[in-house]
């Protein structure tokens, strides 16, 4: 509802994306989820400017974030389990951005991080039945730290949705997520994440 | 589409796109330890130890940053004792340290292990004894007062780091903690207590390689009271085999590799007897009930029989040879599980022989707790023709007579338990990669199954007539059954607790 009429409001441009993205995971811990050192993912964002104007240079961005790695673990006198660790992120913050031209403009973002990480194992994988499934969950604070650019498709007369892609770098600082008697988890370091939407409300340039 | 895309990749399955290699499994199903308590499982990955109540959640015993070497109990005790090794990182630079926060870290030839010794009661630390060093076998005395930890070579796991001291042990008083460093000789390899009269430890037989040492630990500072030296010539090497004290207390008597002699070592009196025995020996038991001491060998089919007094020996002569003993109450049991077909019973009190002929070779027996039978799991038989030699079979033997009762299983036979009550006997029979428990009276032959979720590893008694059962569930599974309702309970992925806490390093002491 908010959403709609936040779209409906002429005064407010909203942008609508699906994203892929990654964030670094180097603790000793994740090494049990396969060989890859980041946890790749997938979600949504979508970035509010209060005045369409694009004069004022600050949009306020939030992103869902879901991330999945796992893997077929293989130890010495056993056969077999399955061991992933999934995440949920919700980030939420400002972002600076400037025009250059129709088409491209770059920014920086700082945005507080709410992660929830989901550990599982599981000694059949192949039965949705069997006891032997187990998991750990915990939450953790974070910080996201991105510089990126945007671009997007020029304006057309009458039109007022735009294609947007963007692209942006950064830094993921996580708290230590408590995974109760299983441990804990301490993702973070490199972060990429890029997008694909569109955008309504701009008016013309 | 970004939603079609996450649901046609299956949201709640586990993606297994990657694959990990471990050094170690989550938990060693061989490694477990009831107590009246719960059962005690080391978490060789984690490093840690974990306690499996039959109801109850499971939980991690707070051991500090270390890994369980080695776990043992003390009978009639709801005690554990845990080997827990830490680990320091010995670098010269400590920006380098800084950089270290788990033994992953520390490259190999810079860590330094260091041994505590734990005793553990209803899943929380009583004591901690630390005792430097590496060790990988504790021995503990009859009454739970001493624990002696050594380094034992032969362990096919041990991995050595750093410098190693092979001629000592630590003696550990588990009432007070105090623990010393005792030099009783190279390689130490089994370790037997003495008692007085009531019971207390007064000593310990410490057997090395080519010499036995005596330590007294009836004193304030424990010390080596007398070695016997196992041979005169420098230059050959004595290796024990095996090592038992006659209920007195008075002899120690070893068998050693290679050699057709009995060391009858006299503890009172400080000597030697060497008894010329009838072959290289396979076994040897001290049979507490009738003061006797039975040894079987490898390739003679005799069993010999001793006093303790004088050591005359009464000889008899077998079919086949033997290598193993089952000793029940003024009997012996004796078969062979290298490809050998017969069983005997023998009266030590009497002298009566009995033969019985299995249909297949055994690969373990055990004696029921009343006497009155032993159960043996065959294996089947290279080249035999018959359908019985084709398969893993089970054999019961009457112990009453001679008669002997073949099953075939579906599997080969991995556990087996005896629990009495309510005029039954029943035996509980495991069969690997068999999802169910074969409960079989030995009494009246009447038999039920009871289904399990998981196959079966192992199957164990708990203080209180309740039984466990290990599977292979490689993220830790275990049932309890309670064998007068039938009742089974599970508790399963007890080892994945601690999987995420890797064992950090120690600081250096």
């Amino acid at each position: 509802m908010i959403l709609l009429s936040l779209l409906t409001a002429s005064a407010t441009e909203v942008e609508l994306l699906a994203e892929a993205g990654m964030l670094a995971n180097r603790d000793p811990a994740y090494e049990i989820f396969g060989y890859n050192r980041s946890m790749p993912s997938v979600g949504l964002a979508t970035a509010i400017r209060p005045s369409a104007d694009r004069h004022v240079p600050v949009a306020l961005v939030a992103s869902w974030h879901h991330s999945t790695q796992g893997a077929q673990v293989y130890a010495p006198t056993a056969r077999g389990f399955a061991a992933g660790f999934s995440t949920d992120s919700f980030a939420l913050g400002p972002r600076l951005d400037v025009d250059i031209g129709e088409v491209f403009s770059p920014y920086i973002t700082a945005q507080g991080m709410v992660v929830r990480g989901l550990a599982r194992f599981d000694d059949e994988p192949n039965r949705n039945d069997n006891p032997g499934q187990t998991r750990y969950g915990g939450v953790a604070p974070g910080l996201l730290s991105l510089g990126g650019v945007e671009f997007s498709t020029p304006d057309i007369p009458g039109f007022s949705a735009e294609f947007v892609w963007r692209i942006e770098l950064g830094y993921g600082l996580v708290g230590r997520i408590d995974l109760g008697d299983a441990g804990s988890m301490k993702p973070g370091g490199f972060v990429a994440r890029t997008g694909m939407g569109v955008r309504f409300g701009r008016s013309g340039r | 589409m970004l939603l079609l895309t996450l649901l046609a990749c299956g949201w709640n399955q586990i993606p297994n796109r990657d694959e990990a290699g471990l050094d170690f499994p989550l938990w060693d199903a061989t490694s477990a330890l009831p107590t009246i308590n719960g059962i005690y499982v080391s978490l060789p990955y984690s490093g840690g130890l974990a306690l499996v109540p039959a109801q109850g959640e499971a939980r991690l015993v707070d051991i500090g940053e270390g890994r369980v070497s080695l776990l043992d109990g003390i009978e009639g005790s709801d005690v554990v004792i845990a080997l827990v090794e830490r680990t320091w990182c010995d670098v010269e630079d400590p920006k380098d340290l800084r950089k270290m926060d788990t033994v992953a870290d520390c490259p190999y030839p810079d860590r330094v292990i260091n041994t505590d010794v734990m005793a553990i009661s209803t899943g929380d630390v009583l004591s901690t004894v630390s005792i430097g060093g590496r060790y990988n076998r504790v021995a503990f005395s009859d009454d739970a007062r001493f624990a002696v930890a050594y380094l034992d070579l032969s362990d096919p796991n041990l991995v050595l780091q750093g410098v190693i001291d092979l001629t000592s042990v630590v003696v550990i008083d588990l009432a007070n903690g105090n623990s010393q460093l005792v030099n009783v000789g190279f390689a130490t390899d089994q370790i037997r207590f003495q008692t007085d009269g009531t019971g207390q430890t007064t000593g310990a037989v410490i057997l090395s390689r080519s010499e036995v040492a005596q330590v007294d630990l009836s004193v304030d500072t424990w010390e080596v009271q007398t070695t016997y030296n196992l041979t005169l010539d420098p230059d050959s090497v004595v290796l024990p085999s095996d090592v038992e004290l006659t209920p007195s207390g008075q002899y120690a008597l070893i068998t050693v590799e290679g050699q057709a002699d009995l060391y009858a070592l006299d503890l009172f009196e400080s000597s030697i007897n060497l008894i010329e025995l009838a072959g290289l020996p396979a076994d040897l038991e001290v049979c507490e009930s009738v003061d006797l001491t039975v040894v079987i060998y490898t390739n003679t089919p005799t069993v010999e029989v001793f006093d303790h007094e004088r050591f005359d020996v009464e000889s008899y002569t077998l079919d086949e040879p033997v290598n193993q003993i089952l000793e029940g109450d003024g009997f012996v049991v004796l078969y062979s599980d290298n490809g050998r077909k017969d069983a005997y019973r023998l009266d030590l009190i009497t002298g009566d022989l009995v033969e019985y002929r299995l249909e297949n070779p055994p690969i373990r027996m055990d004696l029921a707790p009343t006497g009155e039978f032993a159960v043996a799991f065959t294996r089947a038989e290279s080249g035999g023709d018959g359908l019985y030699d084709n398969r893993p079979g089970m054999e019961i033997l009457d112990l009453s007579g001679n008669e002997t009762q073949p099953y075939l299983l579906e599997g080969v036979g991995v556990g087996l338990a005896f629990a009495e009550g309510d005029g039954r006997l029943d035996a509980l029979i495991l069969q690997e990669g068999i999802n169910y428990l074969y409960q079989l009276d030995l009494y009246t032959g009447d038999a039920q199954t009871l289904d399990l979720e998981v196959d079966p590893v192992s199957i164990g008694s708990m203080p209180g007539g309740r039984f466990y059962i290990t599977h292979t569930s490689p993220t830790g599974a275990m049932s309890f059954l309670d064998p007068s309702t039938g009742d089974i309970s599970g508790q399963y992925g007890f080892a994945t607790l601690g999987v995420l806490d890797p064992i950090e390093l120690v600081e250096a002491p």
